[in-house]
């Protein structure tokens, strides 16, 4: 399999949700409440991956995703550049995300066997088959990290601007070792993809 | 870090995630209805689920399933277990654990519970427990409101 099959398609909407996050955040802060709705549908794929990163239940993802949003909804002033939502959104259900899965023990990791069951017919008739076996061959590679390597390299997937102090108090590491950490987990996967003739 | 300097492998993560493991259908939708119904002049603490469980209670399978949820907050935690009264309806039962410092001034909480056709309360007794005997099932909310200034709410769930 080719490298673009795995890892060569670009992203050209990555940087934009967080300028269209900032964009309807200033809509909604000068009062058009419409905007607010096109911030929620915005984010809300963004806050579901980082918090199911945490290891959380659907149930409990569900739910940290819905206080992050009170939580702005009653602290919009905590927020005091329209730049800085995508940050605070992310920040806030990070700490719930974490206060859950300290609180929890009963909290199962996410399900891989369930998850692998999402494959075969995920993103339904667009995806062609070569990105669904690309997607399959990823996946294998992915879980044979260990789970904090898989669970930064989720967070970070999605957050291309993290907040390195807040991300190392919820993954429990010092704030130093996030960027190492995050370049050893992927080099780890890139040489698993090349030894396994992926890339 | 802008989209051209992102490494490809971390842009192949996000994809293989969106399709893995997507938000449920309808979560946008339900976060848009909880803000809608969300009554700002009061003020509360955010209640956070920590577990929810299908408990089966008896042989018969389905119908008799329980389900049970948790719910805390600093200082006290929230459980509810939700069983079937008929298809349409369950019956909730309620137990509220507070912190030691609260136990020694208790403060009297009333149950209130959030749902689309309307809202439904009860005294939480001295043991902290308290009881829905049958409401719909769907999307609900359950508040606890102190005498004093003190309020405790939920995220919405389905029952």
């Amino acid at each position: 399999m080719a490298a673009s099959d795995v890892a060569g398609r670009s992203d050209a909407t990555e940087s934009s949700v967080w300028v269209r996050a900032t964009a309807c955040f200033t809509r909604w802060q000068g009062g058009d409440s419409a905007a607010l709705d096109d911030l929620v549908r915005l984010m809300t794929p963004v806050l579901w991956h980082t918090v199911r990163a945490y290891g959380l239940t659907q149930a409990a993802a569900e739910d940290a995703v819905q206080n992050t949003w009170l939580a702005l909804v009653r602290n919009r002033h905590q927020v005091h550049e329209a730049a800085a939502i995508g940050g605070w959104l992310l920040t806030t259900a990070r700490r719930t995300a974490w206060r859950t899965k300290s609180t929890d023990t009963r909290t199962l990791a996410v399900e891989d066997t369930q998850l692998a069951a999402n494959l075969p017919n995920s993103a339904a008739a667009e995806a062609s088959a070569l990105e669904q076996l690309a997607s399959t061959a990823l996946w294998q590679h992915v879980q044979t990290l260990d789970e904090r390597c898989q669970r930064l390299l989720r967070i970070v997937a999605f957050d291309d601007r993290p907040d390195y102090a807040g991300l190392a108090q919820s993954l429990g590491m010092p704030i130093g070792s996030i960027g190492p950490t995050r370049r050893r987990c992927l080099d780890k996967l890139r040489s698993s993809l090349e030894k396994g003739g992926q890339l | 870090m802008n989209a051209e300097e992102r490494d490809p492998l971390l842009v192949a993560i996000k994809r293989l995630y969106s399709e893995l493991d997507p938000p449920p259908q309808g979560l946008s939708e339900r976060v848009l209805v909880a803000l809608a119904v969300d009554d700002l002049e009061l003020e509360y603490e955010l209640l956070t689920m920590v577990h929810r469980s299908q408990q089966l209670a008896g042989v018969r399978g389905g119908d008799d399933q329980k389900l049970v949820m948790e719910f805390t907050a600093a200082g006290i935690t929230v459980m509810l277990r939700i069983s079937p009264v008929d298809a349409k309806h369950r019956r909730i039962d309620g137990w509220v654990t507070r912190a030691t410092d609260a136990k020694d001034s208790p403060v009297e909480l009333t149950a209130s519970l959030w749902q689309e056709h309307g809202t439904a309360t009860s005294p939480v007794g001295t043991h902290g427990r308290f009881e829905f005997a049958s409401v719909p099932s769907g999307l609900t909310r359950l508040d606890l409101v102190a005498d004093s200034d003190s309020a405790f709410r939920t995220t919405l769930f389905e029952i």
